[in-house]
Formats: structure tokens, sequence, C-alpha cells
């Protein structure tokens, strides 16, 4: 049963990264939205299970957290921000190119993360999902360092966050306050990006008075 | 719980109540946020005659200089708001309200034991100021903010990894317990190596040290005088605590600092603009202090931290004068057209002093301090200070009096130019005290 339990969250695990490969591949701003809202799901669904399997009650409390402030606010917040415009999209060049650059790049921080495993937390109950929450932290960097745009650059940092969720899932559960403390700060950054995809869409020009 | 705690723990609870009643009184009335930040400035240096804190709060000497420095630059620059802050990306009332909450989670920072929470702190200070960053609506202020949203956030997140970590192989994250615990292993050198890296973002140390330029050119000058002389220094604090932690990485953070110092110095002998020029000065400053704390230098690292807030204060509030006043931020600019009045000029020559470590200033005393303790460990080191020092020095007085050379004086009455001068001021009170403490 133990077995089937872990296979089954390697699963969701593999399909959370799975997301964070289409992430970097979409221009499309509502495509992006979305899927970082199913992401956000898949990773409360993971700490439900978790609950079932440990029967810790902060699990239960995280996931709720996680999908109320994550996978809706996050999701409701930015959908105002482009305004349910259909086709509205960021003016990026060579997509297909940054997604074979993400396909090397998760390529070598699965080596990266194994060896992070195997060293530092090699007693952990689902050693895995350890890795595949590592990789979800550096797609997260990567969204954000490889788009110019600020909905993508946002969902780039909440899918990072996102991976952390998951790594304290799985390596070692963090206090429930602190936790919570991080979910709400990043929903404010988040409210406030709002602000700030309206005046600035995208962050690609050179401005002579941010130089050096 | 003893008497000594009895009258401790209420007057640190109302160190962190008074921003947040001045903050909401201050949505009606502006002058609320002056009173409630004077309010804290009593009660920090009243805490400072008092034995360290060691329970949920953690307040050892470092953490009541930083309180002080907190109280006092609040108090100093919401009082030269009242006069230089108009409306901008929202109503002014909010910007003090976003500000005294920003100076509450600041004191979080300093004060709070367990490392989750100073990390949860931390990461409020930076939503609490995206807007005020963001407060002159312009487009490069647009840019400049989002850059410091996006850097820092990210920088942050990488720490809340490494707290991962350290939760992980100490079980706990109340930083009295863990100072010293951390064994030479490779899950503590890794969350030692994340905790640099991400609180060092925050605190100015290279790579994620970009937003901090950006930022401080875009903010109001009395933001930038905050985060400067506080929240900057603050996460250098925490950056310490990390190092506590695991001490025997100490040439790892000596490196990384050095390199941060070196290279900031370097940027800043090619500054165009005074701001910027001073949010360098900042790196350089911060880091300095930084080594000085790593290599057990407390007093010249609180000293120099202390006297650079002031005079840092002092150089950020006049430039805000100046910008005003002018209506640029280029050093060219400012050298073509007509100074202003003698107050802001002695503040702004004042403070370039005090910010580069000229005699008899407070920094001068806390580098001198921290060079002579440096020299007895390692010399290569104490040349990358030397030659930084020397670059800061030269770049920022070089530019102030470009800045400050004879011109027609322009009439200007306000009070915002006698406020600057009086924080430079403070930087060589202490500074004489000091050397007359120490001779």
């Amino acid at each position: 049963m133990m077995k089937l339990v872990e296979e089954a969250l390697y699963l969701v695990g593999v399909i959370v990264v799975l997301t964070t490969v289409y992430l970097v591949g979409q221009a499309y701003y509502k495509p992006i939205i979305r899927v970082q809202g199913i992401q956000s799901f898949l990773i409360g669904g993971l700490s439900v299970s978790l609950y079932f399997i440990t029967g810790r009650i902060d699990n239960l409390i995280l996931a709720l957290e996680v999908i109320s402030l994550r996978g809706i606010g996050v999701t409701f917040t930015l959908e105002r921000a482009v305004k349910g415009r259909y086709g509205y999209r960021e003016t990026v060049r060579g997509i297909a190119s940054l997604f074979v650059a993400d396909l090397i790049l998760v390529s070598a921080v699965i080596v990266v993360s194994t060896f992070f495993q195997r060293v530092v937390a090699s007693s952990v109950m689902f050693p895995e999902d350890v890795i595949l929450a590592i990789i979800v932290i550096f797609q997260g960097l990567a969204l954000a360092m490889l788009r110019k745009g600020t909905i993508p650059q946002i969902i780039g940092y909440v899918e990072q966050e996102n991976g952390i969720v998951m790594l304290g899932l799985f390596l070692i559960s963090l206090p429930l306050l602190i936790e919570t403390s991080a979910l709400l700060d990043v929903l404010a950054l988040v409210i406030l990006s709002y602000i700030i995809v309206r005046e600035k869409p995208e962050h690609d020009r050179k401005i002579d008075e941010l130089v050096g | 719980m003893d008497n000594l705690d009895l009258q401790l723990i209420p007057l640190i609870y109302l160190l962190f109540a008074f921003p947040i009643i001045g903050g909401f009184l201050s949505l009606k009335w502006k002058m609320a946020s002056v009173i409630s930040s004077l309010a804290d400035v009593v009660i920090s240096i009243y805490l400072l005659f008092y034995p360290n804190v060691e329970g949920f709060f953690f307040i050892d000497e470092i953490s009541k200089v930083f309180l002080i420095m907190n109280s006092s630059i609040t108090f100093i620059t919401m009082l030269y708001s009242q006069k230089y802050i108009r409306d901008g990306i929202v109503k002014e009332r909010w910007y003090y309200f976003l500000f005294m909450l920003y100076s509450d989670a600041l004191y979080g920072v300093i004060t709070l034991n367990n490392l989750g929470l100073i990390w949860a702190s931390l990461e409020a200070s930076t939503a609490l100021t995206v807007i005020l960053v963001a407060y002159e609506k312009e487009e490069v202020t647009m840019e400049a903010t989002w850059r410091y949203a996006v850097i820092v956030s990210m920088g942050v997140s990488i720490a809340f990894v490494s707290i991962i970590l350290f939760y992980y192989g100490l079980h706990t994250l109340t930083l009295t317990s863990m100072i010293g615990r951390g064994t030479n292993s490779p899950l503590i050198v890794a969350a030692s190596l994340l905790g640099i890296l991400g609180f060092g973002t925050k605190a100015g140390i290279f790579p994620g040290y970009t937003w901090l330029p950006d930022a401080h050119t875009e903010a109001p000058a009395t933001v930038s005088s905050s985060f400067s002389a506080v929240l900057v220094p603050a996460a250098a604090v925490v950056v310490f605590r990390i190092y506590q932690i695991a001490p025997f990485m100490e040439w790892y953070f000596l490196s990384l600092s050095a390199f941060s110092l070196l290279t900031a110095s370097l940027m800043m002998a090619r500054q165009r603009y005074f701001k910027r020029l001073f949010a360098y000065s900042t790196l350089e400053n911060v880091n300095l202090g930084l080594i000085g704390l790593i290599v057990s230098q407390p007093l010249g690292a609180l000293l120099l931290f202390l006297t650079h807030a002031f005079g840092k204060t002092g150089a950020f509030l006049s430039s805000g004068v100046y910008m005003e006043e002018l209506g640029t931020k280029k050093i060219e600019d400012v050298e073509k057209r007509a100074g202003l009045s003698r107050p802001t000029n002695a503040s702004l020559f004042l403070s370039s002093l005090a910010v580069t470590g000229t005699p008899p200033f407070g920094t001068f005393v806390g580098e001198l301090l921290i060079f002579i303790k440096v020299s007895q460990i390692s010399l290569p080191l104490l040349a990358v200070m030397l030659a930084s020092a020397a670059i800061a020095f030269v770049s920022v007085n070089y530019n102030v009096t470009r800045m400050l050379k004879p011109k027609e004086e322009r009439k200007y009455d306000g009070i915002l130019g006698y406020i600057s001068l009086a924080s430079a001021l403070i930087s060589l009170i202490i500074g004489v005290v000091a050397l007359e403490v120490i001779q």
C-alpha cells in the first residue's frame, strides 16, 4: 500500500514539474496564469495526501492555505491584471529556443538535485519528491530570468515559492506560523505587482538612469 | 519570569505597538507618525541600559544599537516627510501608514529570536515598501520598483530554502539555540551558503545587490535614507546571525563580503547620478560593517553602522532638497546650475565626509578599529578593504565637491536642509565622543 502511495505522490510531483516546463514555453498570459493555479492546486493536493499519511493537521491547514491563497487568490489577482483579454501575450521571440534551453537546464538540475538529495537529505520518506521540489524551485528562477514580461516574472516567483512549499512538505515541515507568514507575504507581493502590471507590462528597455 | 522581564517585555511590545498606532492615526493626522516614532526613540534608548533579553525576543548589544538606529532614522525621516511628501502613486496618508508598518517589520528583523519569523519580517518589509519605492510613479520608477520587488523576493526565497535546511539539520529555528551549533556537514554548508546568498540579496552582498542602486535612485529621499540607514544593515545582521550558526564558514562570508565591497567601490567611480553614488556607498559601508562583525570587532562595526546611518540619512535627505529645487538627479546638472542654501550644502558636504570615513566622524573610528583587527587576521583582506575605502572616498568626495562648487546661491528657506544637516551632525558628534571614550 505504501509503495502505491509513494508512486502516486511521485506521479503528482512529476505533473507539477511538467507544468513548470509548460510555463517556460508559453507566451500567452491567460494559460500561464491558469496553469500556475493548477500547479498550486496540485501542491495543495500533495499536502492533503501527506495529512492522510502522517496524520499531521498542519499539512491539512497548509493545503487549504496554498489552495486558497495561491490557487485562487493569486490566480484571481493576476487574471484581473490582464483583464481577461484573449490573445494577450508577451512580445517575446525565440520561445522554442527558450524551451530547449529550459530542458537542458532541467537535465542539469536533475543531476545536481539527485546528488544533493543523496548527500544532504538521504533519510527522508519520499526522496524522489525532494528532487522534484528542487527542480520546481530552479524552474521558477529560470522562468523569471528568461522572460521579460511582468506576468511570467511574477509566476516565476510564485512557482519558486511553490517549490519551496513542496520541499518543506517532503523534507521537513516548518512550524505552521512560518509557513502562513510566507504565504501571506507572497500574496501581498502579488497583489502589489498588480499595480506594476498595469503600469509597466514588460521590462526590456534600457533606461539610462538605471545603468551601471 | 523575573522582575526585569516583567519590566522589559511590555516595553518591547510597546516598541512594536507605537508604529502600528502611529500608522493608523497618520491616516487622519500625519504628525502622529512623528510622535509615535519619537516615543520609540525614547524606548530604544531606555532599552540600551537594560541587560540582554533572550526568549521570544533576542536583544543583544547589536539589536540595541539597531533599535536606536531604526527609531531615530524613522523619526528624522517622518519629520522631513511632513514638508517633503505629497500625493504620489497613493494618497499621502498611505505613505505614512506604510512607512510606519515597514519600520515595525524592521523591529521584527532586529529583535525576534526565530529565524523563520525574522525571514517573514524581512519579506514583509519588502511587501510594505514596494509602494513606497514606486511612490513617484514615473516609468523609470516603476522599472526600479519592479527590479526591487522581483530580485529581493526571489533572493529572500532562497533564504527560505536555507531556513528549511537549517531546520532539517538542527530541528529548531530559535536563533539562540542555533548559534554555534552548526557542524561542518554538507547540510549545514549548503544551508549557510544559501543563507548568505538569500539574505545577502537584501544585505547588499554580491551577486544579489543589483536592486539596491536602482531602488535607492528612484525612491523618495526619505525611503532611500531608511533603506540605506536601517534596512540593508539590518539584513546584514541577519547574515551575521547565519555566520554565528556556522562560524567554521568564516572565509566564505569574508570573501563574499570583501568582493561585494570591492565591486561596489569600483562601480562608484563611474556614477553620474548622486543618489546612485550614495547607494553604492551604502554597499561599501554595510559590507565593511559586516566584515567587522565577522572578525569579532563588534564595537567598530556598530560604530560604523550607527554613524553611517545618520551620515547617509543626511546625504539622502539633502539629495532630496537638491532634487526638489533643481529637478535633477545628475551630478553634472547640479554642477552647472545654481547652488542651494548653506544648510543644504553644508549637510551634503558633511554627510559625504561622514559616509566616506573621514576623521573625526564616527565612521572613521569604526573603520579604523575594523582595519586594525583585520590587519591581525589577513593582510590581503586588509588590502582589499583599504583599496575599496580609498576608491569610495575619492569617488564620493570628488563628485560632491563638483556639486558644491561656488555658484550663485539660490534662496531656499525651507526647513528640510536643517533636518538633513542635523542628521549629518549627529554622525560627527558620535565620532568625537567615540574618539574621546576610546582615548
